[in-house]
């Protein structure tokens, strides 16, 4: 195909197509040479992981409800925009050491894919969580009780 | 059809004091598995940061005035809860925490898609095209189209696909070696297609998912009709 920036000039002569010759960059439409991505700029790794897992293919905001012996009960927000949640039982394990154990306490799930494997990590999402993520519902709301005072 | 490439960018009106403060928007993702970070134009009024997540295939581009999201796979990809996307909609609510009163002045979705054809897909361009062919010996084609659909401004560009000057060109493939050893054999058409809207009020999952399905009207046209 044509580089834009290269690009001839090919006016059809069939009425049915509309060839049209680029119009001046529009600064909304420029997507190309973003940024260094086509430079030879060099990347600094971050430093923390280097060891592969395999693809990182999703990330999810949760927040640890509870927990026993064996499991942790987590709240994952699944879609932000359809207030869309679910709870999902991960082993105790994954917490061992962490100081996620908490009510409440924001956490970030990773899921990995490679060949034969399927990870799953947990990492502090306190930085990446907000607050309205995870909204606390008053139960107790436009109750209208006797005995006790809300 | 397969999508090489996707770019998804979120504009907003220049932030002057951007450099003040993105790097506690950012700085958590360091944390992601194989990222790398690279600071262009550091220490001026336009200094930005590029985040590289290579296992993931993709891009993170914060900017002044732009969030850019570069993604080397499938469209289909971004669709599913969960999806790298949702990055780009968390720093630009962060941002917007941080810079009150910001608007966004456009949101765009770029694809290059892919449709394999035989050898000979030049010809039967062509002629499916019905294209008067105006040099002797032509070595390239390919069809532009600008407009209007919907609330959507778009730019169309389909063609045969030249794998020694597309990939340079649109800088395809710049995190999957193997995937640019397999499509230099490769023959068929490819369509780069833009479409961005400045009519918003608000960027989320959902606007995303509207602009990807009119881009896929888009592309799904142009393949009919040279199948």
């Amino acid at each position: 195909m044509i580089n834009e920036e290269k690009y001839i000039d090919t006016i059809s002569n069939n009425n049915s197509l509309s060839v049209v010759q680029r119009a001046n960059n529009d600064d909304l439409f420029d997507t190309n040479s973003p940024f260094g991505i086509n430079e030879e700029s060099l990347a600094t790794s971050t430093g923390f992981y280097t060891e592969s897992k395999g693809k990182h293919i999703q990330t999810f905001s949760a927040r640890v409800l509870d927990w026993d012996d064996y499991t942790v009960k987590v709240e994952l927000l699944i879609n932000r925009d359809e207030k869309l949640y679910q709870v999902r039982m991960f082993p105790i394990e994954m917490f061992e050491g962490t100081r996620f154990l908490q009510h409440g306490y924001f956490i970030r799930i990773l899921f990995f894919v490679k060949k034969k494997n399927f990870t799953t990590q947990i990492e502090d999402g306190r930085h990446f969580v907000s607050k309205d993520d995870f909204p606390e519902f008053d139960i107790f709301e436009g109750l209208d009780s006797k005995l006790f005072k809300f | 059809m397969e999508t090489l490439k996707v770019i998804y960018e979120i504009k907003y009106p220049r932030i002057l004091s951007f450099r003040e403060f993105y790097k506690p928007i950012i700085n958590p993702y360091f944390l992601y598995p194989s990222a790398k970070y690279a600071i262009g134009n550091e220490g001026t009024h336009q200094e930005y940061i590029r985040l590289t997540f290579e296992e993931s295939k993709y891009y993170l581009v914060f900017t002044p005035d732009t969030i850019s999201f570069q993604y080397e796979g499938s469209i289909q990809d971004l669709l599913k809860d969960g999806s790298h996307i949702t990055t780009v909609f968390e720093v630009f609510r962060k941002l917007k925490e941080s810079t009150h009163l910001l608007k966004i002045s456009s949101e765009l979705l770029e694809m290059f898609s892919f449709k394999d054809y035989s050898e000979d897909f030049v010809n039967t361009f062509v002629q499916k095209s019905k294209i008067d062919l105006f040099i002797d010996e032509p070595e390239d084609y390919a069809i532009i189209e600008e407009g209007s659909i919907d609330n959507y401004k778009c730019f169309l560009q389909y063609g045969p696909f030249k794998s020694s000057k597309d990939v340079k060109s649109y800088n395809l493939f710049s995190l999957d070696s193997l995937k640019k050893l397999e499509y230099s054999q490769k023959n068929g058409l490819l369509i780069n297609s833009k479409l961005y809207s400045t009519d918003l009020d608000s960027v989320n999952k959902k606007t995303f998912i509207d602009i990807t399905n009119k881009n896929l009207e888009l592309i799904n046209k142009v393949i009919a009709k040279y199948d």
